[in-house]
């Protein structure tokens, strides 16, 4: 049991008939997955040699988990490409994943055919195709549990985004602990929130195949429509919940759960960014019997290292711990001379290693040596650590707490962003001069200081070219000159400074 | 009313011209989170807890439709 695909196979083999994964309009069981699976590997392998990342350019459904299988039939990973980014974006990461052919669905070759030239596969041809034994024997014979399974992209400061390579070793150590410790069965429910080129959706998609649990797919778009997705939870038998915490706070505000309550919700754990305890409560008031968990850890460790099971109640304004860690990792804390932090109200870099070390970022040796490196405290053997960034602190009872990041990264809207992205993008507007962004931690606003000529309606037509959504700032202030400190850098506290003046007349 | 409505809205993204805009939902101007923002936003400023029920893209497109939801719900 090395692979995914055992796992996947075994599963198969336990609960052939039983539905694997269902959307809004279709269902798959797991004997399905794997036959057209192959039948989608058998059509790649002609296209593609083992070991490319195949980006998937289509929405989430049941038809992109059977791509993304085929892609592992064929001796590759997979990439899913996010189809509300912008062009440029997109057309930065196809470069970036080098792959000779892109998949796509039938609805989406034209819109494809303008971001790139690079040969577009339809899955649905790949699918009208025919099994070959003998060819999936060999890229499964050449496969490794060290071979890439999926790279993610997240924001990267140079400008560019970073693809994160994870391999097949590190989602079996993830899942199987995953599924234990959470006793996810064959007879769970779990209901897809987080699209599939965010990393929670990997808990969803390999808790179902490791246990023969099913997984029933969220349309993006029920999420401004909260009857249907109360309709969705309720009429599902939803038992489990692994969602982003902005996607539960979509649960409160619109009072989905009031509006049906979905009792076989057992479990609701959350990640990605602090959860607001004011959410927490209602929640807890509506499915005061489920199981509460905080889930902490980010892409590059694959989803998660620690967990708390939420064990008392928390007052507004109260800091959540970050829990222990999952089984098979090393968790620890590192200050600025690289020492270990144990005692209570420290604070330290929080780093990891053991098998859940993802392989590092795609066709970037630099920047994957500067935070995938040698562990400090060990000068007698090879020990490759990752080093998260986040600083923890350690609080009055011993738990860790999170505290903040140690560089200009930042979580807005559950999206990693760097801060320097922004910048970058900014300062590639004709008519701005300098760019400088700053979060305001308080109401989770991006706020832009710019110098030059430019008018912001300008600015922000252009952004919306290069960087998603998510990434476009709330805020603009245009100063006459950048204020530059002693080390000659921008100085962000006399920007913050100026902020808060301009805000109080 | 409808400045306030305006107002809130400006809160979220101050670049849309929302006088004249009729298909804030419909042009996904606004987004999913936006959405929640504004919900919750409309919730503080005027007192009003919006029910599932009343959370459609028909309700949120424009300001006097947005308007007309909080009349309502004022009673």
């Amino acid at each position: 049991m090395k692979t995914v695909l055992d796992y996947l196979e075994k599963t198969g083999k336990e609960y052939p008939d039983k539905a694997a994964f269902a959307d809004v309009t279709s269902e798959i069981s797991f004997s399905e997955l794997i036959q057209e699976g192959r039948i989608v590997g058998t059509a790649l392998a002609k296209y593609v040699a083992g070991g490319t990342v195949v980006p998937f350019y289509m929405d989430k459904s049941t038809v992109t988990i059977t791509g993304f299988i085929g892609a592992v039939y064929a001796g590759c990973a997979y990439s899913q490409i996010n189809l509300r980014h912008p062009a440029a974006r997109i057309a930065a990461m196809l470069e970036l994943l080098q792959s000779p052919v892109v998949v796509t669905d039938r609805e989406h070759v034209g819109e494809l055919e303008k971001i790139t030239d690079r040969e577009i596969l339809v899955i649905e041809d790949l699918l009208g195709g025919k099994e070959d034994t003998e060819v999936l024997a060999a890229r499964r014979n050449a496969l490794a549990d060290t071979d890439p399974l999926y790279v993610n992209f997240t924001s990267g400061s140079t400008g560019t985004p970073k693809g994160v390579v994870v391999c097949h070793k590190n989602v079996v150590d993830f899942i199987s602990e995953f599924t234990e410790v959470f006793s996810i069965r064959e007879n769970d429910v779990l209901a897809n929130q987080a699209p599939f080129d965010f990393d929670v959706s990997v808990k969803d998609i390999y808790s179902g195949i490791f246990t023969g649990a099913r997984v029933e797919i969220i349309p993006t778009e029920y999420f401004v429509q909260p009857l249907k997705l109360g309709d969705f939870l309720y009429d599902r038998d939803v038992t489990v919940l692994v969602w982003a915490v902005s996607a539960l706070c979509f649960l409160t505000t619109m009072r989905v759960l009031a509006y049906k309550k979905p009792e076989h919700i057992r479990a609701i754990m959350f990640s990605g960014e602090v959860m607001p305890i004011k959410h927490l409560k209602k929640l807890q008031e509506i499915l005061p019997d489920a199981m509460y968990v905080n889930l902490y850890g980010p892409t590059e460790i694959t989803c998660n290292c620690t967990y708390y099971i939420l064990d008392r109640e928390f007052a507004d304004g109260d800091a959540m711990p970050i829990g222990i860690p999952f089984r098979n990792r090393k968790v620890f804390l590192l200050d600025e001379q690289d020492k270990e932090v144990t005692e209570p109200m420290g604070v330290g870099e929080l780093c990891v290693s053991g098998s859940c070390v993802a392989l590092g970022y795609l066709r970037n040796p630099d920047k994957t040596r500067e935070v995938f490196c040698q562990n400090p405290l060990n000068d007698r053997w090879d020990e490759r650590i990752y080093r998260t960034g986040d600083l923890i602190r350690i609080n009055e009872n011993g738990e860790m707490v999170y505290f903040s990041r140690k560089d200009f990264q930042i979580k807005h809207l559950g999206h990693r962003i760097e801060l320097t992205e922004i910048d970058i993008a900014l300062q590639a507007v004709p008519g701005v001069d300098r760019a400088c962004c700053q979060y305001l931690h308080k109401n989770g606003k991006i706020l832009a200081f710019i110098s030059g000529t430019a008018a912001r309606e300008e600015i922000n037509a252009e952004l919306r070219k290069t960087l998603p959504d998510y990434m476009i700032p709330n805020i603009y202030m245009t100063v006459e000159r950048m204020p530059i400190n002693k080390n000659g850098k921008i100085d962000r506290q006399a920007l913050m400074t100026l902020y808060e003046t301009e805000k109080r007349k | 009313m409808k400045e306030r409505v305006i107002a809130v809205l400006n809160e979220i993204h101050d670049d849309v011209d929302y006088e004249s805009c009729e298909a804030l939902m419909d042009d996904q101007i606004l987004s999913s989170l936006d959405l929640m923002q504004l919900i919750a936003a409309l919730d503080e400023e005027f007192s009003v807890e919006i029910p599932a029920e009343e959370i459609s893209v028909d309700n949120f497109n424009s300001v006097a439709a947005i308007e007309a939801l909080v009349k309502r719900l004022q009673g």
